[in-house]
């Protein structure tokens, strides 16, 4: 306003003057301000656009483009709204993953326990006739220690794998013996490798070392393993043997099992993923865990397969470089 | 979310008899938030790969979509406003402005761009990188290590899409080197910055999340570390 009455004094005066230069500064100041004019207009025109865009990202709109690259304040604002927006779906969508894996799990853990729930209580109902024979009575207690033991089991691992996920697990560092880890991992894995007639052969260096929890390490190794027996037939060969490279250590556990098949082969390590050719009994909790439990400790499982061949385990132990 | 996605890149210097194919029809996508490296012998392509995937060099043929943008199918003046917002570079011998001072050349990015910097963003980035007491030095009074964070530093101002890092590490000792690579480790998980470092070093290469090996131009592995 301020412009305008110091520009019409200007006029007035020129005009005073010299009338030709009077029309000429009348027609600059209606150039300028029309110049004016369509400039705000383009403005007010911009910032009510991204009035729209936030209003729609608000109703839940899915977000798209609207950075358009040029120079001057308004196309950064635009970026940073752009920014946060995308940083805005994105928890977003992780929230609803993290809300539908809870659901997945839940319903997984349920079905799990729920199983041997119901034949337990089948068995015990049959167990409460007095007039069943002793040996009957014999198979049933058995049947049902079996399968308090697997909840058991279910149990402890969930139990173990939450806590490594809230990291309060603490694993050690120590130098520990390869050798007498797979060693350790073996004992209780004996007595089904027998009872399935599997031949074992073992070949380790004595000065193969790596850091890590011992303990830990062990139940991964050891679920690798058994993972292993439960998929080689009566009479398979199961081989393990290590050795080292300049960037890693390795034990190589090799079965002549009945292969993982490809559709199978990418989820082997997720939790409760139970591939085509699992046991009536599989959780599909063991190979997840040992991912877990190595993962955590800078070393990882991979796994290599061919239909009817065999399937081999890879567990790596990185060299602390850093 | 797709950060980064690469289709069939190709690029190829000179021509007729004298042709070298750098690149060869590679194709892969980055997630936000993860920390990729990229492996390979030297010549083997991973520093045009970087260039190009930086802006600084543009491809034969061939897409790369940074954050839902065609980068190639930009005028020269947008492609380089998009860059200076949207992408972070680190430098092997870290490309600092000889004669601004640390804290000037860690703003640079943001002063380009003619705006105001966020105080404490850079007080926030300056303290993660330890150079609190150097802000008014030149780059040549500081070691090389402390030059390689400055340019972090000014990778990170403007709060990138994509940290991209050729050879980070290549021209400090080991000391030094391990502390970069911890550093972009604790940028990475803290800021969930997306980071691809380009190294011929495997050491470092195993700190990832993930590693493209690159061969003859050709993308020879792609194996997911840790998730």
């Amino acid at each position: 306003m301020c412009s305008v009455v110091i520009s019409t004094i200007g006029i007035t005066i020129l005009w005073i003057i010299n009338w030709k230069a009077g029309i000429v500064a009348i027609a600059m100041v209606f150039l300028l301000l029309l110049c004016f004019f369509l400039f705000t207009r383009k403005r007010y025109q911009d910032i009510s656009k991204l009035a729209y865009y936030l209003a729609s990202v608000y109703s839940g709109q899915p977000t798209m483009d609207i950075r358009d690259n040029v120079e001057g304040e308004l196309s950064i604002l635009k970026n940073d709204i752009y920014k946060v927006t995308l940083t805005l779906s994105e928890q977003s969508t992780l929230l609803k993953k993290d809300k539908q894996y809870l659901a997945e799990t839940l319903s997984n853990i349920s079905h799990q326990l729920k199983t041997p729930l119901a034949s337990m209580f089948v068995m015990a109902d049959l167990l409460n006739n007095p007039s069943l024979p002793k040996e009957k009575r014999e198979e049933f207690l058995g049947k049902i220690i079996n399968q308090l033991k697997r909840i058991e089991w279910l149990v402890t691992s969930l139990l173990k794998l939450s806590k490594i996920d809230v990291q309060s697990v603490i694993f050690k560092k120590e130098l520990v013996s390869v050798k007498k880890m797979i060693n350790k991992a073996l004992e209780p894995l004996l007595v089904p490798m027998e009872l399935k007639n599997q031949e074992l052969s073992f070949s380790c260096k004595e000065d193969l070392f790596v850091y890590g929890d011992a303990n830990w390490t062990v139940e991964a190794i050891l679920n690798v393993i058994k993972n292993g027996i439960e998929h080689t037939p009566v009479g398979g060969r199961i081989a393990i043997s290590c050795e080292e490279t300049p960037l890693y250590t390795q034990i190589v556990i090799a079965d002549s099992g009945e292969g993982i098949s490809p559709e199978d082969a990418p989820h082997i390590f997720e939790r409760f993923y139970k591939g085509k050719n699992a046991g009536v009994d599989s959780i599909g909790i063991g190979l997840a865990m040992s991912k877990t439990i190595l993962q955590s400790q800078n070393a990882d499982v991979f796994m290599e397969s061919q239909l009817g061949v065999g399937t081999t385990f890879k567990i790596k132990f990185y060299k602390q470089v850093m | 979310m797709e950060i980064l996605r690469v289709e069939n890149l190709s690029k190829t210097y000179g021509d007729g008899e004298t042709a070298v194919t750098a690149l060869n029809d590679i194709s892969f996508s980055v997630q936000k938030g993860e920390f990729v490296a990229i492996i390979g012998p030297s010549g083997s392509g991973k520093s045009t790969l970087l260039h190009i995937l930086g802006g600084v060099d543009t491809p034969t043929s061939g897409k790369v979509i940074v954050d839902q943008t065609d980068m190639y199918a930009m005028d020269e003046t947008a492609l380089a406003i998009f860059r200076r917002r949207q992408i972070g570079l680190i430098y092997q011998f870290y490309n600092l402005i000889p004669v601004l001072t640390v804290e000037e050349n860690i703003t640079l990015p943001l002063l380009l761009d003619g705006r105001e910097v966020n105080q404490e963003i850079f007080s926030g980035i300056v303290e993660t990188l330890g150079l609190q007491q150097r802000l008014k030095h030149l780059p040549n009074q500081l070691s090389g290590g402390q030059q390689q964070r400055a340019s972090i530093g000014r990778a990170l101002i403007s709060s990138p899409a994509i940290v991209l890092a050729d050879e980070p590490t290549g021209n400090l000792d080991s000391k030094n080197s391990a502390e970069i690579v911890k550093l972009l480790k604790k940028l990475h998980k803290e800021r969930h910055q997306t980071l691809i470092v380009i190294t011929h070093d495997e050491n470092i290469a195993l700190q990832a999340d993930r590693i493209i090996g690159i061969q003859d131009g050709r993308i020879s592995r792609d194996e997911v570390i840790r998730r």
